[in-house]
């Protein structure tokens, strides 16, 4: 999978990075069981600190997106095991129901109407494999 | 033009003339699509295509090689000069401007080609942002057997061996350990590699892995022909060391090893690049354009990468964000600069007259500043030579208008000079430890303090 880092982007660097595994997750881009590059090899490829990737790995470990260890890099999860604010498979967590919230609000502020923005919604879930 | 004019010469004709065909064909390459770059622009497919993209390139082509035959017939020039000082200053002078010029040339055309960019928006989807393909890591990559280096160092070690052993000269030694040191740092540097970036330049893996591939490959084998030639090159100078003939052969031989062995790689490294990225720049492309200062300088603040991969071929470039590139930066503009400098400063010394005094209890000779101090109750005999016999220059300057050193002269022996051999005649002087000559700017000058000599000695 290909990772893009704007490195002029008002997205903190390690929250780039943590966005598109989950969304590389999320359309299949990255399967479960992928090896991804150390934290070595991320902050080398990128150009980025050490300290930068191993934040963007820490989070996608504490979401239970990927399972890493400093020998072996980092394996992406199947689903959300091991997610620390125990949310669980089937379940709307508290987080995604935040930014949902906020996105709608943003959305209805706008003036996209109820129709586009869950259509948009049903076409962006079905993205992908997963 | 004497003989050692001559050969001084035909030695620098032959180290720096292939400069010329280097910068030539290194640039004219540029202009062939690779990678998506043309002239060191990023440009999709189409644009590659567009017939004012490939107006442009051509013109570049014939504008860079009428700039290069110029500047080729301009070295010939130093076989015409009576003077070394003046014949060195002309190439020094020549290898500065044979590598801005053309650089200059390639400038101009990459700003025409990036204003043609702008207005037709030819922009990659991901303008200004790294790209990384987390299936392919350049660090990861299978490496070249460590051993395969270690028989050009340990044969780069014999001299140093042998010498430390027989109690070798001073030189020679400096000369064998610098041979060993440099072997040594060069089977090092090629770990360089293993931090360099993997080459991504769109969404295709296998595309990205078969160019960190081409580049991880080429660049193990320049640093082995390398390492291998220098190796070669220390013995071989060891076992050759007293014919300076043979020494002259050997290294002007490792030069072109090492020439042809790196260029080789280069262009074949940017053959396959082009062949493999042919077709790339449909979809989404890798567009680092904004971070390329005029296509030649890299600057990217927000990269903490001290060296980068050259945008085609295998070779690197820093990073002029980092304060350490900087400096390297600098210090190679001063470097450069200096060697026209160099050259006016050798002419200052070459056409300033030497000259004579004699003192109450010492002659002493002159040229940019006092060079020998000679007491009269040192001195066993004093006599003039009519004419300079050849001699051999062991340290100090020996251009054509003036020898000024120690010198090894024909039936005189080891000796000091301070004369411009095109001026006779010279007082010798004549003391327990050595023999020294002497001679002003002009024949009565010499003559007059010869005789003021001859009378205070007596």
């Amino acid at each position: 999978m290909l990772l893009e880092i704007d490195f002029s982007g008002e997205t903190p660097i390690y929250l780039q990075i943590r966005n598109q595994v989950v969304m590389g997750i999320a359309d299949g881009r990255l399967s479960p069981g992928e090896k991804l590059p150390t934290i070595r090899e991320l902050a080398n490829e990128a150009g980025i600190n050490m300290m930068t990737a191993n934040k963007a790995y820490a989070l996608l470990k504490q979401e239970g997106r990927i399972i890493a260890d400093r020998r072996s890099g980092a394996i992406v999860c199947a689903g959300n095991a091991g997610a620390a604010d125990g949310a669980a498979n089937g379940v709307i967590s508290g987080k995604v129901r935040s930014g949902l919230k906020l996105l709608v609000a943003e959305a209805k502020l706008d003036g996209v109407p109820e129709s586009e923005l869950l259509e948009l919604c049903t076409e962006l879930y079905n993205e992908g494999s997963i | 033009m004497n003989k050692d004019l001559l050969t001084v010469n035909i030695i620098m004709a032959v180290c720096i003339y292939p400069l010329m065909p280097i910068m030539y064909f290194i640039l004219k390459n540029s202009a062939k699509a690779k990678k998506n770059l043309m002239l060191g622009v990023t440009l999709p497919f189409d644009a590659r295509q567009d017939a004012r993209v490939l107006a442009l390139c051509d013109e570049f082509k014939r504008r860079l090689r009428a700039v290069c035959l110029i500047l080729a017939v301009i070295p010939v020039s130093c076989f015409f000069t009576g003077y070394m000082s003046i014949s060195l200053t002309i190439q020094m002078t020549w290898i500065l401007v044979a590598v801005v010029v053309p650089y200059a040339i390639y400038a101009v055309y990459h700003t025409r080609l990036k204003m043609l960019k702008q207005e037709n928006k030819w922009f990659g989807e991901t303008q200004g942002a790294a790209l990384l393909d987390t299936r392919v890591s350049f660090s990861a990559m299978k490496r070249v057997n460590a051993w395969l280096y270690v028989p050009p160092v340990l044969a780069s070690i014999v001299p140093v061996a042998v010498g430390v052993a027989t109690r070798a000269e001073g030189a020679m030694m400096a000369m064998y350990v610098t041979d060993a040191v440099l072997t040594a740092g060069i089977s090092l540097l090629h770990k360089i590699l293993y931090r360099q970036r993997a080459e991504v330049i769109d969404s295709n893996t296998s595309l990205s892995r078969a160019l960190s591939d081409i580049r991880r490959h080429y660049w193990e084998m320049t640093f082995l022909w390398l390492t291998w030639s220098t190796g070669v090159f220390s013995l071989l100078i060891w076992l050759l060391i007293n014919g300076s003939m043979g020494i002259i052969i050997l290294s002007v031989a490792y030069v072109a090893v090492v020439l042809i062995s790196a260029m080789s790689a280069e262009f074949r490294a940017r053959k396959a690049q082009e062949k493999l990225t042919a077709e790339s720049g449909r979809d989404k492309f890798v567009d680092l354009d904004r971070y390329w200062m005029l296509g030649l300088f890299y600057y990217n603040p927000a990269d903490k990468h001290f060296m980068v991969n050259d945008r085609i071929g295998v070779g690197t470039s820093v990073n002029l964000a980092r304060p350490a590139a900087m400096v390297l930066m600098a210090f190679a503009v001063v470097c450069m600069l200096a060697m026209p400098a160099f050259g006016v400063w050798m002419m200052s010394e070459e056409f300033t007259a030497p000259y004579v005094e004699v003192s109450e209890s010492a002659i002493m000779a002159y040229h940019t500043g006092l060079e020998y101090r000679v007491d009269f109750a040192d001195i066993s005999s004093v006599g003039l030579l009519g004419e300079m016999p050849a001699s051999k220059r062991v340290a100090g300057t020996g251009f054509t208008a003036l020898l000024k050193g120690r010198f090894n002269a024909s039936g005189i022996g080891p000796c000091r000079l301070c004369l411009n051999p095109k001026v006779p005649p010279f007082i010798v002087i004549v003391t327990d430890e050595t023999t020294y000559i002497f001679g002003s700017g002009s024949a009565d000058e010499t003559l007059a303090t010869f005789e003021r000599l001859s009378k205070s000695v007596d």
